[in-house]
């Protein structure tokens, strides 16, 4: 168990606050016109993560992505590799917004400034 | 409705999962060309064939007359191994064939060979062909056709290995000059052969199934007078079982870049001239092969190569790619559109295959199970790269649709449906009179009221290349009346162009068959008659009768059917070989025709006046001696033929001839005609002649010719009884010069004894009497013997006396007596007649070129000379006289000063000489002065003696050239003409899948009216599968084999589907009889019997088509028209089906567009949806693609479904927009149709329709009445949505579950789309759907 995800080679922290797993089925249900439940199912189960990533303004150490290398994740068009918590073993994942990025600190390019990136991570 | 996997749709109401996958495949054929190397230098890729062989191709050439092979175990080589030398020769120009490894030749000799190759040893075939050219097309090893010109015509061939030979019954005609342009492949048991007609114009295609020859059909149907395409055909093969002709297909422009190249089209039946079609620029020739996933069009220097496709049946991997994530797609189907399509996927999924046109696969997975949704071709492929989202998005149509859509027609392709006209030959509409006068009947039998005139009519069907033409006659019976009469066909006449009738004709007369009774069988020519063959055939008079004739491809039948048996007897069968000549004067424009030639004893006319009563005919032989003759419309009778024969040839009137005074004449026989030189009145006077010297010159005159005097009268009495008194004829020199009596030409006498003693005319004839000279004359009296110069005494009691004329001294003559010498007496004049002949003819003389042939000159006296060209064309003379040499002519020497001439001097000395002439005098009663001039030609014709003219009131008139005829109150007669053309009725199936096919659609879905095996037992009609609708209808079984006894074929015009036929009281039934025979029944009131019967002269197999139109009930069997029935008796009768007698069984396939499409061309430049859309119009005929890319194509809905608890929305919605109570069908036929309740309860919405199409009335009030009904079904409409149905397609009847209750509705259009998002889960469809209560 780590206290960090890796999301395109960097390491994360989370917030402990939001950060939680998803299990996404995808699927609509209706009524139909006699009354009945209508469900129809996509296929597959979509698996993943939704809460804040921690991003500072500066690097913490080696490995550890900053809110400059996030927002270059964030900005790909594919999958990206990612390691939960709880995990040794990367998967691809889409990262899908809407991204809302809140500063800790109103200096935000304070050294010791944080962001915080809401952010759904979905199993390709 | 689609169709799904069983169980496919059982557990999917209220929860089901869904997904979706498209398979993209790229089907096109791209050919790339290489050289070979040619160890022959070949160039011509006609002299080869080649076939599959093991893993490659082996391949044969005619090279310098010698067999090369050459063995190309891979055809993807690039070089190909060297032709070897078989070491055998080959006759000049054949070309050997190849099939299965078995080599096909013709040898040096002319035998046809077979061997195996490598390693067999040659195998005589046959022999019968050494005379011949042969170009050799196996189909199997055991089977080879083949093809040669004879007499300049193609001739086709089946040989079986073991040497049976199997000819064609037709010919090649056109523009052939080789036999090479020839190939022939099996499929599914028909062999399919194809030849051109014209060497680089069009492919003929017909076929061969167990024993039955097709007729022949155009692969390329091109407008009659349409050049702007020519296909030479290279070779045919097969590839996943379809035909695939090659060749080079050449376009007419007027700039100077010629636009030419190989094409290949997909067959048989109907060929594919859509975007699928081009291999190569260059003139390749070649053939066709799949080899592994490879396709090789294998020319004779030359192969284009291209990677196969599922257009010829192979899934090449390289050309398909499968996308199983797709993020959304939708799908709209409307009924006689294309589905629209359109797809998102993820860039990701970007792929060559993935292009405009690549065919696109949709399917569809419901709980884990596929199915087909669509099959489309893309129009578009968008790749999107926006803020949002990098998505490949597509669109597209449904792929059969899509073709249609986009194919435009290049040039006119024209279609018919078999010609039908039965008709009453006085229906001007219908029948056209080309020469004779016809009576005015429209109801009783038509006559000919001319005599031995050509009367001809012809039908004004659609003009085709043969097909069958008769007609039912009557001959009256009479003395001298011999009728010829028959059929024709491929008739054509232009008078614009002068030229004459045309055609093949057969006639039926007492003289046709070796001189007598029997059909002749003719090919007419501009005009002229050449008798092909003759049969004998007698028949009786006063009975009504049939003639017909066929032609197909050029054989020709006639038969014969009394009107009151029901079968036909074959009078003549053979092929029309003539060489140089073509069956038709103009192949597009042959039409089916009808002779009568009333004939009695006749002959031509030149044209007499209105009272002429001699009667020019060309010959008098076979008139009777009096008669009644007719000449247009005036009678006459005659009561003298003037026999004999005339002076043959053209007589030329010379202007220059003329009679000159004392022209001597050489005709012998000419001796004259009687002339009086002297007569008249006169004072009398006497005077006597007593003494014995006493000469009385009488009267002299000049002559104008040679004379011959031959009596000379004087008024004379005698006194006593004097002794003989002479009169002699003397020269004018006679006073003048001695010795006198030199000058006494002839002379006559008279004895007292026969002279009075009173004044009377007196004759002397002469003695031997001579010809004068034409110069002065004198009469002389005397009583001196001529011969012995003795004389009497004087005598005053006996002596003669003269009367003298002494109150005219005027007169020329002048009275000269000798008394010891000459003098002159002045003032007394001797009234007297010189009465002989001269060379002056009897009549008008007109001078003719040439001298004639001696005769006597009354030769010619009462026949008629006739102008036939020059001044007085037209003019009739009558012959008095004929001088077959014309006086010597007199050849001036001088020219005169006008006023003389030099007539004035013809004859004197100094002045000319004489010429014998060189000309002929003929004599005529009648002036022609003013008439005839420089250029006149004559003709001179024996003559009728008229007695009357105008008889029988008919009005006496001039008349030009035309016949005379014995005059007979009789004509042939005929009541109903009826053509039938050979080609095969289309119905709206046939020419649906003919225009899909051109434009590239192969795959089709026609829904079947009736499939459901029919049948019955020994010795008993069973009972008919009916279908309603079908007053007309085409019905198409595949004939069974049948034995005896049995029958299969088609009931209709029944008003009422009664299992036992004989509860039916009308009605028809067309079968086909174990015999080989076709039968047609009629049902009167529950009687049936058999109308006719007829032998094709096939035996039948394969697929029989029956067309009932009306009163026309066609057969075709296995492509060949066979026959066609005609009754009018029952008009109406809805109910059509199949009917078996005996223990048979016929399985049918009758279409449910069986509708009769009578001509249909497709219009360069327009595109095949349109066409579609107007063939159909606004009949109930629906169509759309299929899930697998057919074109489906129906008329009858299928039967209702359920649509489950799917529905999540719905809305009821009405309208009258499209409502109608009154619609009225117009085009050749109108009709109205009235729903008197909507008309009561929508009020009056009155709506027209084009009815162009419709065959008839009935068929035209069928269209209103569906057009109504589907109108009416649109008031009430209803717009479901809910969870996706994939079955429901346009035109469905589905029931919907709503909460009001269950709703039946027919689906105008449906929209199916597939949502899978991570929020979003749907497979929807939306409904555009109506009531379907009263459609």
């Amino acid at each position: 168990m780590n206290n960090y995800i890796t999301l395109d080679s960097k390491k994360y922290m989370t917030s402990s606050k939001d950060w939680a797993p998803v299990w996404l089925k995808p699927a609509t249900d209706r009524i139909t016109l006699s009354g009945e439940m209508d469900v129809t199912y996509g296929p597959g189960l979509i698996v993943g993560y939704t809460g804040s990533i921690i991003a500072p303004v500066t690097s913490p150490g080696t490995g550890w992505g900053t809110v400059s290398d996030l927002k270059t994740t964030l900005a790909k068009r594919t999958a990206v590799t990612f390691t939960a918590h709880d995990s040794s073993t990367a998967v691809n994942v889409h990262v899908l917004g809407p991204f809302n990025p809140a500063s800790m600190s109103p200096m935000w390019d304070a050294s010791s400034n944080e962001w915080h990136v809401p952010v759904r991570v979905l199993e390709a | 409705m689609r169709t799904l996997p069983v169980g496919f749709l059982s557990d999917v109401e209220n929860s089901r999962s869904i997904s979706a996958r498209l398979t993209f495949r790229d089907n096109r054929l791209v050919f790339t060309e290489r050289v070979l190397a040619d160890s022959l230098g070949l160039a011509d890729p006609s002299t080869a064939d080649a076939a599959p062989s093991g893993t490659g191709i082996l391949r044969v050439v005619n090279y310098s007359n010698a067999l090369y092979t050459q063995d190309i175990t891979d055809p993807s080589s690039i070089l190909y191994p060297d032709w070897a030398d078989a070491s055998i020769s080959l006759a000049v120009s054949s070309r050997p064939g190849v099939e299965g490894d078995r080599i096909w030749y013709q040898d040096s000799i002319g035998d046809i060979y077979y061997w195996d190759y490598p390693s067999g040893s040659p195998v005589l075939v046959t022999s019968s062909y050494a005379a011949y050219t042969v170009t050799l097309a196996p189909v199997s090893t055991s089977v080879c056709y083949i093809h040669f010109l004879d007499q300049g015509w193609g001739r086709i061939v089946r040989l079986t290995s073991a040497g049976a030979e199997t000819e064609w019954q037709g010919r090649i005609y056109g523009n052939v000059v080789t036999a090479q342009y020839f190939d022939a492949v099996t499929l599914n048991g028909e062999d399919h052969l194809y030849a051109a007609d014209q060497n680089d114009g069009r492919l003929l295609t017909l076929k061969y199934y167990e024993g039955i020859w097709s007729d022949t059909s155009y692969v390329i149907p091109l407008d009659v007078v349409d050049e702007t395409s020519y296909f030479r055909m290279a070779y045919a093969s097969v590839i996943d079982g379809k035909v695939v002709i090659t060749g080079r297909l050449s376009r007419q422009t007027e700039y100077d870049v010629p636009v030419a190249f190989d094409i290949y089209t997909f067959g048989p039946d109907h060929y594919t001239m859509g975007r699928d079609l081009f291999v190569s620029q260059e003139d390749i020739g070649g053939k066709m092969f799949l080899i592994d996933s490879m396709l090789f069009y294998v020319g004779i220097n030359t192969v284009s190569e291209a990677d196969a496709t599922m257009l010829v049946g192979y899934d090449h991997p390289d050309h398909k790619v499968v996308v199983n994530d797709l993020h959304s797609w939708s799908l709209g189907c409307a009924g006689n559109t294309s589905g629209q399509f359109s797809a998102s996927l993820a860039r990701s999924e970007e792929d060559a295959m993935i292009r405009r046109n690549a065919e696109a696969l949709l399917e569809i997975n419901i709980n884990g199970a596929w199915a087909t949704m669509a099959t489309v071709s893309l129009d578009t492929v968008t790749a999107t790269d926006d803020m949002d989202r990098q998505e490949l998005l597509l669109s597209g149509r449904s792929s059969a649709i899509k073709k249609l859509s986009m194919w435009e027609s290049d040039q006119n392709y024209d279609y018919w449906s078999q010609a039908k006209l039965s008709a009453h030959p006085g229906e001007l509409e219908n029948v056209i009179r080309v020469t004779g006068l016809w009576d005015e009947a429209d109801a009783g039998p038509l006559e000919l009221e001319d005599l031995n005139v050509d009367g001809v009519l012809y039908m004004s069907a659609k003009a085709s290349r043969g097909g069958l033409m008769r007609a039912k006659f009557q001959k009256p019976t009479a003395d001298d009346f011999s009728p010829l009469y028959g059929v024709a066909l491929n008739y054509y006449y232009n008078t614009e162009a002068e030229i004459g009738h045309n055609g093949l004709l057969a006639i039926w007369g007492d003289d046709q068959h070796s001189g007598g009774a029997g059909i002749g069988l003719y090919y007419w020519d501009d005009g002229v008659m050449t008798l092909l063959t003759s049969a004998s055939l007698s028949i009786p008079d006063d009975t009504w009768h049939w003639l017909m004739m066929t032609f197909q491809d050029g054989l020709i039948r006639v038969f014969y059917r009394l009107d009151s048996t029901t079968t036909w007897t074959s009078v003549i069968s053979m092929v029309f070989d003539e060489e140089d000549y073509l069956p038709w004067k103009r192949e597009a424009f042959g039409r089916g025709g009808l002779y009568i030639r009333n004939r009695t004893p006749y002959s031509m006319t030149p044209g007499f006046s209105s009272n002429s009563m001699i009667l020019p005919v060309e010959s008098t032989a076979s008139f009777p001696t009096s008669e009644t003759v007719v000449v247009n419309q005036e009678k006459i009778t005659y009561d003298g033929i003037l026999s004999g024969t005339p002076i043959p040839g053209d007589l030329i009137y010379d202007p220059d001839g003329y009679t000159a005074t004392r022209a001597t004449h050489n005709n012998s026989y000419f001796d004259g005609s009687e002339i009086v030189a002297r007569d008249g009145a006169y004072i009398p006077a006497d005077r006597n002649l007593n003494s014995s010297a006493s000469y009385l010159f009488g009267p002299s005159w000049k002559q104008t010719g040679l004379t011959m005097v031959t009596e000379i009268k004087f008024l004379l009495k005698r006194n006593g009884s004097p002794p003989p008194l002479y009169c002699y004829l003397v020269h004018d020199h006679y006073d003048n010069q001695a010795p006198q009596q030199q000058y006494v030409r002839s002379w006559g006498s008279v004895s007292y004894s026969s002279v009075g003693t009173s004044y009377s005319w007196v004759t002397f004839t002469i003695t031997n009497p001579v010809w004068t000279s034409p110069t002065g004359y004198f009469a002389m009296l005397t009583m001196r013997n001529p011969s012995t110069g003795a004389h009497p005494g004087y005598d005053a009691s006996n002596y003669w006396t003269v009367q003298i004329d002494n109150n005219n001294l005027e007169r020329p003559g002048v009275i000269r007596a000798y008394n010891n010498g000459w003098y002159t007496v002045e003032g007394i004049a001797v009234p007297f007649q010189v009465l002989g002949r001269n060379r002056t003819g009897t009549g008008y003389e007109i001078y003719l070129d040439g001298r004639g042939s001696p005769c006597e000159r009354d030769t010619y006296n009462n026949f008629s000379l006739v102008v036939t060209d020059g001044p007085g064309k037209g003019s009739v003379f009558t012959v008095t006289d004929y001088d077959w040499q014309a006086p010597n002519q007199w050849v001036p020497n001088q020219e005169y000063e006008a006023p003389e001439k030099w007539q004035d001097y013809a004859g004197l000395s100094g002045h000319g000489s004489w010429a014998t002439s060189n000309l002929s005098r003929i004599f005529v009663q009648e002036n022609p002065s003013g008439i005839i001039g420089a250029g006149t030609v004559f003709r001179m014709w024996p003559s009728l003696l008229v007695s009357e003219r105008g008889v029988d009131g008919t009005l006496s008139t001039s008349h030009g050239e035309t016949e005379v005829s014995v005059y007979r109150d009789a004509s042939v007669q005929t009541d109903l003409v009826q053509f039938y053309s050979t080609e095969p009725d289309m119905m709206m199936e046939d020419i649906i899948r003919e225009l899909g096919t051109k434009a590239g659609v192969q795959d089709f879905e026609f829904d079947q009216a009736l499939e459901t095996a029919v049948s019955s037992t020994a010795g008993t009609w069973g009972a008919p599968s009916y279908l309603p609708g079908r007053k007309n209808f085409i019905a198409r079984f595949n004939a069974p084999t049948l034995s005896s006894s049995q029958e299969v074929g088609v009931i209709c015009r029944a008003t009422a589907q009664e299992p036992a036929i004989a509860d039916l009281d009308q009605g028809y039934m067309i079968t086909l009889t174990w015999e080989n025979k076709l039968r047609f029944y009629i049902n009167t009131l529950g009687t049936w019997i058999m109308l006719e019967e007829f032998a094709p002269g096939f035996s039948f197999a394969g697929e029989v088509r029956i067309s009932g139109q009306d009163d026309a009930f066609s057969v075709w069997v296995s492509g060949r028209y066979a026959y066609t029935f005609h009754d009018a008796t029952w008009a109406d009768g809805e109910y059509a089906g199949m009917i078996v007698y005996g223990a048979a069984t016929v399985t049918p396939n009758w279409s449910d567009l069986d509708r009769r499409k009578d001509n249909y061309i497709f219009d360069m430049g327009q595109r095949g949806a349109q066409l579609l859309a107007d063939m159909i119009g606004q009949r109930r005929i629906y169509y759309h693609d299929s899930q697998t890319g057919a074109l489906k194509v129906f008329r009858s809905r299928p039967a209702a479904y359920d649509v489950g608890d799917v529905l999540i929305a719905s809305n009821d919605i009405q309208s009258d927009g499209a409502a109608a109570s009154r619609v009225r069908a117009e085009g050749y036929n109108v009709a109205e149709y009235v729903d008197y309740d909507l008309l009561r309860e929508e009020g009056n919405l009155f709506k027209l329709i084009n009815a162009m199409e419709a065959n008839d009335a009935w068929e035209s009030y069928e269209e209103a009445r569906k057009v109504l009904l589907e109108a009416a079904s649109r008031t009430s409409n209803y717009a479901p949505v809910g969870f996706a149905d994939p079955r429901i397609e346009p035109n469905d009847q589905i029931v919907l579950s709503l909460p009001d209750g269950d709703v039946s509705v027919i689906v105008d259009e449906v929209q199916f789309g597939m949502d899978i998002a991570s929020d979003r889960v749907t497979f929807d469809m939306e409904i555009g759907a109506r009531d379907a209560e009263g459609s």
